[in-house]
């Protein structure tokens, strides 16, 4: 039986005054053949996905790259049927690449928890220096003005209770009807209060003093450590996963990039 | 922040103290009394009487105020007087004080003589206030 090559060379043959024309309308239909087997096949090859539900540690900042050409930020990502590479990162994370086997038609978990990258862990002890220091040179000026207002205010109720005794001393005179024991009120008793009074007064002054001082060391101390440079954390991994990379959004997409530029001091 | 305000209000104003005991005078009982004098005369006349010798005695009697309205509050009292003349010490209890006014007699005055009594506020044992009261006699 011929084929249908034969047989249009044979219609050829018949209509040999239309043979022209029909061998251009024939590479023209086999075309538009090939161009529609071709959608057909792209149709049920797309109909072929399956979804990844992503659980990740951190749960809620986690990004990640689709064969190392799509950024996304969500939980759930639907690909085609095959084996795919997920490239995943969350801020002060460590990338996490692995591959992926989609099954069409099902919705698999990806369970996915990222470490602590070295460089977070190293900056995380770095802080935890600074802040130890930094609160230790504070600590310090602020223990010694407790101290300075715990003195003042033994030296104050001191100052007070040595006042009050002279009040009381007065008192004792205006009511005394005893010359005897007034004249030794005056001669003894209040010359003795007096004496603690100057005491306790001048104790009071130096407290107060030292207390005064030492909480404007403490402010001054404040302020200097409060313009001390704290450790900044540069994130290499996000430097690493924010290579070129396709992000789709709803007005299109866009590619993202970054670069690294050190600042040497 | 109202909490510091008190105590550096406080502690100002405790800064404020002083040994303000200085003019602890004015207790009548005080040795050192300065205030305003306890003792007045009053009034003084002579009353003549007859010695047992049969001579004439012109006795001096002054009539003394005492001001107790300076005292500091209510309270027992002895005046003492001391005849600057010479003679014995009297002494008279506050509860003999008639209407704040006690008389010292001085006998056998002679005209125109000044005698005086330093009269004094006592109790238990001790001397206050103390001022002189004096009469010149006709």
């Amino acid at each position: 039986m011929p084929d249908r090559g034969t047989m249009n060379s044979e219609r050829c043959t018949w209509w040999s005054g239309l043979c022209k024309r029909s061998a251009m309308a024939r590479h023209w239909s086999a075309l538009v053949l090939g161009c529609t087997a071709m959608l057909a096949t792209t149709a049920v090859v797309a109909q072929q996905t399956g979804t990844i539900r992503l659980i990740v540690d951190p749960g809620h900042n986690f990004q990640f790259v689709v064969d190392k050409k799509h950024r996304m930020e969500q939980r759930e990502v639907t690909l085609t049927e095959g084996l795919h590479t997920l490239s995943i990162w969350a801020p002060e994370r460590q990338v996490v690449d692995t591959p992926v086997f989609v099954v069409a038609g099902r919705t698999s978990d990806l369970i996915v928890r990222l470490p602590y990258s070295p460089a977070f862990l190293e900056y995380k002890r770095e802080l935890g220096r600074f802040e130890a220091r930094r609160t230790t040179v504070r600590a310090i000026p602020v223990v010694v003005t407790a101290c300075g207002a715990i003195w003042t205010g033994g030296a104050l109720g001191r100052y007070v209770k040595a006042h009050k005794q002279l009040e009381d001393d007065r008192t004792i005179y205006e009511r005394s009807v005893e010359p005897l024991s007034i004249m030794d009120l005056k001669e003894t008793t209040i010359p003795g209060h007096k004496k603690q009074f100057r005491q306790a007064r001048t104790g009071f002054y130096v407290a107060s003093g030292f207390t005064v001082l030492s909480a404007a060391a403490t402010y001054y101390v404040f302020r200097r450590t409060g313009k001390w440079e704290k450790p900044v954390f540069n994130d290499p991994e996000k430097v690493r996963f924010e290579g070129l990379t396709w992000v789709p959004s709803p007005q299109g997409g866009y590619w993202a990039t970054a670069i690294t530029i050190p600042l040497a001091r | 922040m109202r909490k510091l305000l008190a105590i550096a209000a406080l502690v100002l104003a405790s800064g404020c103290y002083k040994d303000d005991l200085e003019g602890l005078d004015y207790n009548p009982f005080d040795p050192e009394y300065t205030g305003p004098v306890m003792f007045t005369l009053e009034e003084d006349f002579i009353t003549l009487l007859q010695n047992p010798n049969g001579t004439q005695n012109r006795r001096l009697t002054q009539r003394v105020r005492v001001h107790t309205e300076h005292f500091l509050g209510l309270t027992t009292y002895v005046v003492e007087a001391v005849p600057q003349n010479g003679g014995a010490t009297v002494e008279v209890p506050g509860n003999e004080v008639q209407n704040g006014l006690f008389d010292l007699n001085t006998d056998n005055t002679e005209s125109g003589t000044t005698y005086c009594w330093e009269v004094r506020l006592t109790n238990h044992g001790g001397a206050g206030a103390r001022n002189s009261v004096c009469s010149t006699t006709d």
